[in-house]
């Protein structure tokens, strides 16, 4: 469950970087940056035909699996498709690049993620539910002896 | 836009509530630890600090801005931050309070450490926490994680045990399988293996025909898709898309396939330190429940009764086994050879695969346990007549004291008598003290249920670990 934490801030600080860029600000600190990479790298890993990997402890949130599936399903109210909108994150971090057709791509981006924040707190709340409902509540650990 | 504003606040003030109770616990331990779950402390208050920088950075961008996008995203955040601290960062105030207290006796402590030490990282911390739960977990890794990622060789690590057990005979064994997870995911020793299940072709094979079956059942039986969805902890899947089914069910399986791999893993590993002593402690636990359950997250206690007796014999333990406990022996053998029901496509997978790597798992267990591993070949008739003659008279059998031949001082005979004291492994302690209870109670299976709880396994057997690890630390061999 910690990964729900890692999962929670990292779409927020892409959130707010993202917001940064839309109100023309494009002196990026290097949190933004940090944020838009993995922004980027979770969209390509998104796109990948690779399985995540689960059952495992993942951190990582551009490897998040529950993040990849969010970003897939909610990517139907995107504008550009993924390696438009990557190029753009990479033209962002490389030289702070921005026309407007850009920042509708941008401002998409916000939307996909604000859209991602709301099913991981959903996906939380569900999962909780669910334990609860069906007693099937475990410790933070997926292992046990019996 | 107050409105939102208010709401923003009264959240995060919920999450920073929720956070300091728990701070305040933590930064109490590191005051008066005595040593005790300092690392379990420093890591907890490092999560309580993300938790916080995560609070302070959004309070931040939400003052300077008016987006009333930002802010919405602002309040689903915070959101999610205050169930996380609520519910799964609460949990971590019981870790806190095992560590400050710790229930478990030293010997029992002395060993734990030992082992991790040895098998899971060098500056190894492991807090074993009673529960009210009714099996025995690990933890290691989030939310214990070191933050910059480079620990350096400390690893906290967390072992659930039943309150119940917290004094029973059982605790060593049962903890040695636990401190495999925990060496398992620190050293990717089950990843290692998930690798080369992939790459099998008729695992492959299996694969896809279950995925098949899996996803068809997902979609009629909502039961089966909460089911799904609660494993791989991901949002309610869309019966009627059949990608998003298939891609679950295919998840689904390799997911629980590692889950198994991990335990067949974790009991060759228990196996390989304490010889036969582990599955005598597996039958006083595991052999109780329904030996052919299908369990998503475990082999059937059939399976690994089969996959533990083929080590034991690979391990030239089989002989030791008839001759000591032949009634036991013959228990586990008919269990082994008995077929079980047929199993569902997903349990049947998982059981494929760990059968099919059941003899990478045992060489992958063997390398990593090393020269820790007890072997028959250290069983000493005569060490264990000794054993008993202590056990017998009620003293922790954790020394040999041997005579030594007399020395000459200035041409003299020294007619004073020297002794040699040696310290007992502790490995040969333990199994020589479970036999010794076992065969008490008549060496049945009726005997295996009583003897955690006999004063041999209960008082005398973690007084032995503690003065044998003593004895070693004081003759320089480390405790």
């Amino acid at each position: 469950m910690a990964q729900a934490i890692e999962d929670a801030g990292f779409v927020q600080e892409v959130v707010i970087a993202t917001t940064r860029l839309l109100h023309g600000d494009t002196s990026l600190t290097d949190r933004d940056r940090t944020a838009l990479t993995r922004c980027r790298d979770l969209l390509l890993n998104a796109e990948s035909q690779d399985q995540p990997t689960f059952g495992e402890p993942q951190l990582e949130p551009s490897k998040s699996p529950s993040l990849m599936r969010a970003a897939r399903t909610a990517r139907l109210n995107m504008s550009a498709s993924f390696e438009e909108t990557v190029s753009i994150i990479n033209a962002v971090l490389d030289n702070g690049d921005l026309d407007p057709a850009a920042l509708k791509v941008i401002d998409s981006l916000r939307d996909l993620f604000l859209a991602i924040g709301e099913t991981n707190l959903k996906s939380i709340s569900a999962t909780r539910s669910a334990r609860r409902d069906l007693g099937l509540w475990k410790p933070l650990t997926t292992s046990s002896t019996s | 836009m107050e409105a939102l504003d208010d709401e923003f606040h009264f959240l995060a003030h919920s999450v920073e509530r929720a956070v300091d109770v728990q701070e305040k616990a933590a930064t109490e331990l590191l005051e008066v630890s005595l040593g005790r779950g300092v690392l379990l402390a420093q890591r907890l208050l490092n999560h309580y600090k993300r938790v916080r920088d995560l609070v302070d950075y959004t309070r931040e961008s939400y003052k300077e801005s008016t987006d009333a996008k930002l802010k919405q995203g602002a309040i689903t955040e915070m959101r999610t931050l205050v169930d996380y601290a609520r519910h799964d960062l609460q949990r971590c105030l019981g870790w806190l309070d095992a560590a400050s207290e710790p229930v478990l006796d030293p010997g029992t402590r002395y060993l734990i450490e030992f082992l991790a030490s040895q098998l899971v990282a060098p500056d190894s911390e492991a807090t074993v926490v009673p529960t009210l739960e009714g099996s025995y977990s690990t933890l290691v890794g989030a939310p214990l994680d070191d933050a910059d990622g480079d620990d350096a060789g400390q690893v906290p690590i967390v072992v659930f045990i039943p309150r119940r057990e917290q004094h029973s005979g059982l605790l060593h064994p049962l903890i040695v399988h636990e401190l495999g997870h925990a060496a398992s995911r620190r050293h990717g020793l089950v990843t290692q293996l998930v690798e080369r299940a992939k790459e099998d072709q008729e695992i492959q094979d299996a694969h896809a025909a279950a995925a098949q079956s899996v996803a068809a059942h997902m979609e009629i039986d909502t039961g089966v898709r909460e089911h799904i969805r609660e494993v791989l902890e991901i949002e309610p899947i869309d019966e009627t898309d059949s990608e998003a089914l298939t891609e679950a069910a295919s998840n689904y399986l390799w997911a629980i396939a590692r889950f198994c791999l991990e335990e067949a893993f974790c009991d060759a590993f228990a196996i390989q330190i304490l010889g036969p002593t582990y599955l005598y402690a597996f039958a006083a636990i595991v052999g109780t429940s329904d030996l052919d359950l299908n369990d998503p997250q475990h082999p059937a206690a059939r399976l690994r009764i089969e996959l533990m007796l083929r080590q034991l014999d690979d391990l030239a333990w089989t002989d030791v086994l008839k001759q000591e406990t032949p009634k036991v022996y013959e228990w586990f053998r008919f269990q082994a050879d008995t077929k079980g029901p047929s199993m569902e496509p997903a349990p049947s997978f998982s059981a494929k695969v760990v059968r099919s790597l059941s003899v990478e798992v045992q060489t992958v267990a063997s390398e990593h346990v090393n020269n820790l591993a007890f072997t028959p070949d250290t069983i000493d008739v005569d060490l264990r007549t000794k054993i008993n003659r202590l056990l017998e008279v009620g003293i922790p059998p954790a020394q040999l004291q041997e005579p030594v031949s007399s020395d000459f001082t200035d041409g003299q005979v020294d007619t004073e008598q020297s002794v040699k004291v040696t310290a007992i492994d502790r490995p040969q302690v333990i199994f020589a003290s479970w036999l010794f209870a076992i065969q008490q109670g008549g060496g049945t299976l009726e005997a295996i249920a009583k003897a955690p709880g006999l004063p041999e396994l209960s008082l005398l057997l973690p007084k032995a670990l503690e003065l044998s690890a003593l004895l070693r630390a004081w003759d320089g061999g480390g405790a």
